[in-house]
């Protein structure tokens, strides 16, 4: 025991000319997290929704933002798909993908507290080895923090896939999908070419959400001696929403030959629920991501099942674009 | 007393100015573009020349610092992208993917001061022409690029102007078996708010291919020549630094 005893002190001694002191010095060069525009319209190029209904979409989107004051928020989100799986404009029984949201949010936390936050001086990358040099302990940073009550409604619209439905709960007219298969529904019987059509349909989902947003905004920047400057910069959402939909409609679905089948689900659910997450700077122009993960209202969860989710009402989307910040008034500057 | 106040409303007002930095960022994410292309081929059995207006959404980013200059360009994929539902649909007469699936430019840029910069730069990436009249752009073959340029960047006030200039050659095994072409763009720039603005980029770009044509039953068919030239002008916004 004394030997390892011994040992141990004997290395820790020997490495004492190795350890290196980290020695910085900074000067603030800014830290205001109420320096910063309170309103922000993006435009994306490009958004990608992994879905149930049809499998994926994809297509373009605007964004805009704005905090009024101290208390209110405002959002408004719309989208709209260039390719979206299954969708034939030449086909009535389809429906393109679109997403169209707007709402307000209540401010009841709106507050700036000192934190340390992490200032990364340099990284490097060799191999699978990455090797980042950053101020220990951090540097102390005013991090406002917003919370609100937010709510709003929205409209979304997509093509869906029969296919991935079960057969037994899926209604056409008066009989089940099961039987519609093996009928004349998805026959044509009218073209030259007669063959089977496109098992696809469309869903709209009006929808109001209430949730939680919560807001953190830096904006750090400081010099330090020998690297320059260096921040720490944020501008970041993060809400959670719980949705319920009055309409949860799937389109009529309309043979070639003219019969028109009322398509229905037996076991509908109005309550969905999703995640997002949102990101810009506080000041600066540039580029924009949105990250949304959720379940749509719509299909009810299988009795047959002990996950409570069900898989065709599951989305994940991201959208990714450029924005441009600006001040209106109302803005809050801090008392 | 007049010049009192004028020194010190001047010495007021110089607290005010910023000092802009080398360079700009044209982010045509998204953007748009106007003009032609047209297709000349030699011995290809489907055509022998077609003419298209330019696709209207690109999708690219051109960037010079005082340093370094960097274009990242995917119009053509973009392009392909935005027409997928017409595309699923056979609503497209012709496809219109000229340019860049994915491509790249850096380069380094000489100079010092705040007004002028000259540079080099390689080029690397996919592009893709409709040398097979498609109609689906996403269908389209895609080839190898790969070259050097020259440019050069100037401030006139609130305006910026760029120069570029390049040759790229163009390979891929099964498709494009010899090619070459050349590039000018020029990019003028205005500052109207802060530090944003918007800028109009005209292009020409020559392409001389030799490649295997798509055969009608599928396949490839005997090796042809084929010319491909566009000019376009392209808006969209930037960013001064």
């Amino acid at each position: 025991m004394k030997r390892k005893i011994f040992s141990l002190l004997a290395c820790s001694i020997l490495s004492v000319p190795f350890l290196t002191a980290q020695d910085l010095s900074y000067k603030y060069v800014k830290d205001d997290p109420f320096d910063i525009k309170n309103f922000s319209a993006a435009i994306d190029p490009i958004f990608v929704d992994i879905n149930g209904h049809n499998g994926y979409a994809f297509g373009w989107g605007a964004r805009a933002e704005h905090m009024m004051g101290k208390r209110l928020l405002a959002n408004f989100d719309v989208r709209t798909g260039f390719g979206t799986n299954l969708y034939r404009k030449s086909n009535d029984n389809t429906r393109n993908y679109f997403n169209m949201e707007g709402g307000i949010g209540f401010v009841f936390v709106n507050r700036v507290k000192t934190k340390n936050v992490p200032i990364i001086l340099s990284q490097s990358t060799s191999g699978n080895t990455r090797t980042t040099r950053y101020i220990k302990g951090g540097v102390p940073a005013k991090c406002r923090l917003i919370v609100a009550l937010r709510g709003g409604f929205g409209q979304y619209t997509n093509s869906l896939n029969y296919e991935k439905l079960p057969d037994s709960l899926l209604m056409m007219n008066d009989i089940t999908y099961k039987q519609a298969k093996n009928g004349q529904v998805f026959k044509d019987t009218v073209s030259s070419i007669r063959g089977d059509i496109a098992q696809v349909g469309g869903i709209a989902i009006t929808s109001f959400y209430a949730g939680l947003q919560f807001r953190k905004i830096r904006n750090m920047i400081i010099d330090v001696d020998g690297w320059g400057y260096r921040g720490n910069v944020m501008y970041s959402d993060f809400y959670v929403d719980v949705l319920f939909a009055p309409v949860v409609g799937i389109k009529n679905f309309e043979n070639p030959d003219g019969t028109v089948y009322d398509v229905k689900y037996k076991d509908v659910t109005r309550l969905g629920w999703r995640l997002g997450w949102f990101m810009r700077k506080p000041k600066d122009q540039g580029f924009s991501l949105k990250l949304e993960v959720g379940s749509r209202p719509g299909f009810k969860t299988l009795k047959n099942t002990n996950v409570p989710l069900n898989g065709r009402n599951m989305y994940c989307m991201m959208t990714f674009g450029l924005y441009i910040p600006f001040k209106f008034q109302p803005m809050y500057t801090g008392d | 007393m007049k010049k009192t106040i004028t020194s010190f409303l001047f010495a007021l007002g110089s607290l005010a100015v910023q000092a802009q930095d080398v360079g700009m960022n044209c982010q045509y994410f998204p953007g748009v573009q106007f003009g032609f292309v047209s297709v000349k081929a030699e011995n290809n059995a489907r055509f022998t020349k077609y003419r298209y207006g330019a696709a209207l959404p690109i999708l690219m980013i051109d960037r010079i610092t005082s340093r370094w200059y960097t274009n990242l360009d995917f119009s053509a994929l973009y392009y392909g992208a935005t027409q997928t539902n017409k595309a699923n649909d056979d609503r497209i007469k012709i496809s219109k993917a000229e340019g860049a699936l994915a491509a790249g430019r850096v380069g380094y840029m000489f100079g010092s001061g705040d007004n002028f910069r000259f540079g080099i730069n390689g080029n690397l990436g996919l592009m893709t022409s409709n040398v097979d009249s498609l109609t689906r752009p996403l269908k389209q073959r895609s080839y190898l690029n790969y070259g050097l340029g020259i440019l050069a960047y100037k401030k006139f006030g609130k305006f910026r102007v760029v120069g570029k200039v390049g040759y790229e050659l163009y390979r891929k095994k099964n498709f494009v078996t010899k090619g070459g072409g050349m590039y000018f763009e020029g990019t003028l720039a205005y500052s109207f708010y802060q530090k944003y603005g918007i800028s109009v980029m005209p292009c020409l770009y020559t392409k001389r291919l030799t490649y295997l044509p798509e055969a009608a039953g599928g396949g490839t068919a005997a090796e042809t020549g084929a010319k491909v030239r566009s000019f376009v002008i392209r808006l969209g916004l930037t960013k001064f630094f």
